[in-house]
């Protein structure tokens, strides 16, 4: 073995460093980001934008955009969005932390538990703002954006993603195993999916349902980038918007921290 | 360090010792699975925790890997305190966690080079560091593969490999060969003697005795949660057992009257259940006083006394148990 003494330099953040590796292993798996940010929209948007805009165009409607795909594309940037951050936290969270251990072993190096929490959130946060990306540029290709502030619908997306992961993280990390991951995402995800507005506009819901649509970041999300998309967002409603998502974002990396430091010490 | 409420820190750690504890307890909830332990780890040394499955041995290491807040007592790990300086005593230890956690998205040797990465070393001092580690665990001709396709042997190689990325001043084995083959466990055993050669500090715990004797310069022997036992494995032996063990094995029961003819004799013993163990220090005399007195074992072996025994003397169970 070679006698050269290494000097291991831990001043600069390990954030840096586990991104880094994250980076690095992501070149084996880049292609799934691929299909989310790509092939998934273009789907949707054939088939929904449209096959199905097709016939709600044909009728009367006040959804305040030209057209019925001009509507839901922001609407499905944003709720993919909620579909990549909540499938992400749950079972890869699982995977680092138990099944395959990759942050038992980060914890065995300067990394702290703070810097594996942001890293972890950050780095499903990350990728999907590529996914994002290329989903608003599909988007684009469609026309469906109708003002330049558009421009910004990647990190309004990325926000709604953290807004998601960072509370999914948490539950993942308390849980002991992966039981409970299919209820989410049958009994959260969906009903989050069909009911935040990126369809049809809650108002048309009975007034309760709408009310709690309302408090989901989902809903925030969608009206975030359709308000992008369509040039009709105030400041004071984006910044509310951005306020929410916040909130979740800090209160799922705090119970997120918790929840990682007690597996990994248990 | 880390302290327990009202302690003070009086007597500063000496700059020749890896790991001080004192005192040292770590409860979760109710179960109490490190009961109140003081051991310390002079530098250059090879200290093994020994002890069952369940004895706190596991407790005790995450303790001192800092990833465990201590529940109270006195814990220094390299002349640091584990909950102020976890990240600064982590950047100096290697750590061999019980099971093989390597990243099978990457090859053998990316698998070093990214983990030199995490303690901020350069990438030309990683990927030279990473070909001498392969050298070292014998794994060159592997450093282009995958890492599901290696044996347990190799994986645990690579193990070994990756927490000496930093050339670190103490190396942390928790069960280093549990689940390897012998000739595995023993080209393993040379690659920690020559890091101990080159003046590592190796705290490991293990539940097989010949591992202890093999690499210990210290041991204590941990049962449920406290210190059973501590000294090199020569002075357990010669405190807690005989210099030898006569085994003796008979069709069905042993005979009523062994313990009596034994005790008369000064012999201790203990029933198996497959064999009976008779401690004396001239073990072929003690048969021969058991066969005079009408003993006839089907089967018999003299023996040294080994670790094993004194675990047996000390917990009235042995380790697999």
């Amino acid at each position: 073995m070679t006698t050269t003494v290494l000097r291991p330099d831990i001043s600069r953040t390990g954030l840096q460093h586990f991104f880094e590796y994250q980076i690095y292993r992501f070149r084996s798996s880049w292609r799934g980001l691929v299909v989310t940010g790509l092939f998934s929209p273009l789907l949707f948007l054939l088939v929904m934008g449209t096959g199905l805009g097709g016939l709600v165009d044909r009728g009367n409607h006040d959804l305040g955009t030209p057209s019925y795909l001009a509507y839901i594309g922001p609407g499905l940037l944003a709720t993919s969005a909620m579909q990549w951050g909540t499938t992400q936290g749950l079972w890869p969270t699982m995977g680092e932390l138990k099944w395959e251990g990759g942050y038992r072993a980060a914890l065995a190096s300067p990394l702290t538990v703070d810097e594996l929490t942001v890293g972890h959130i950050g780095w499903i946060s990350l990728r999907f703002f590529a996914a994002s990306l290329l989903f608003s540029g599909v988007l684009t290709a469609f026309g469906v954006p109708q003002s330049w502030w558009f421009i910004l619908a990647p990190l309004a997306a990325t926000l709604t993603c953290a807004a998601f992961a960072a509370p999914t993280v948490a539950f993942s990390s308390a849980q002991t195993g992966d039981g409970l991951f299919p209820l989410v995402q049958r009994f959260v995800v969906i009903p989050l999916l069909l009911f935040s507005g990126a369809f049809f506009p809650i108002s048309n819901l009975p007034t309760a349902l709408a009310w709690i649509a309302r408090l989901t970041p989902s809903w925030h999300g969608v009206e975030l980038s359709r308000g992008l998309s369509t040039g009709s967002l105030t400041l004071v409603g984006a910044l509310g918007h951005v306020a929410y998502c916040g909130a979740f974002i800090l209160v799922g990396i705090h119970r997120s921290r918790a929840g990682i430091r007690k597996t990994l010490a248990a | 360090m880390t302290m327990a409420s009202g302690e003070s820190d009086q007597n500063p750690i000496p700059d020749d010792i890896a790991v001080e504890a004192v005192d040292l307890h770590k409860h979760f909830g109710d179960f109490i699975a490190v009961g109140g332990i003081s051991f310390s780890v002079p530098l250059g040394q090879t200290f093994a925790i020994l002890g069952p499955n369940g004895a706190g041995k596991s407790s005790t290491m995450k303790m001192v890997t800092t990833v465990s807040p201590a529940t109270s007592g006195r814990l220094s790990v390299l002349g640091m305190d584990p909950v102020r300086d976890g990240r600064s005593i982590r950047a100096r230890l290697g750590v061999v966690p019980q099971e093989d956690i390597l990243d099978t998205e990457m090859t053998v040797r990316q698998n070093l080079v990214m983990y030199s990465r995490y303690f901020g070393i350069s990438w030309s001092d990683a990927k030279a560091k990473a070909d001498a580690l392969l050298n070292f665990v014998q794994l060159t001709e592997r450093a282009n593969d995958k890492v599901d396709p290696l044996s347990g042997g190799m994986k645990r190689r690579l193990t070994i490999a990756r927490a000496l990325v930093n050339d670190p001043s103490l190396v942390l084995l928790d069960e280093p060969t549990t689940g390897l083959d012998p000739q595995a466990r023993h080209l393993l055993w040379e690659r920690l003697y020559q890091l101990k050669d080159q003046g590592v500090s190796l705290l490991l715990t293990t539940h097989y005795m010949d591992e202890a004797e093999q690499l210990a310069d210290r041991l204590m022997v941990m049962d449920k949660g406290i210190i059973a036992a501590e000294g090199t494995p020569a002075e357990l032996i010669s405190q807690h057992c005989s210099r030898e063990v006569l085994e003796l094995r008979f069709q069905g029961h042993e005979p009523a009257e062994l313990a009596r003819i034994a005790t008369a004799a000064q012999l201790r013993t203990e029933t198996l259940p497959d064999r009976t163990l008779v401690y004396a220090d001239d073990g072929d005399a003690a048969l021969a006083h058991l066969q005079a007195q009408n003993i006839r074992p089907t089967g018999t072996l003299v023996r040294r006394a080994t670790l094993e025994d004194v675990f047996l003397a000390l917990t009235g169970r042995s380790l697999d148990e």
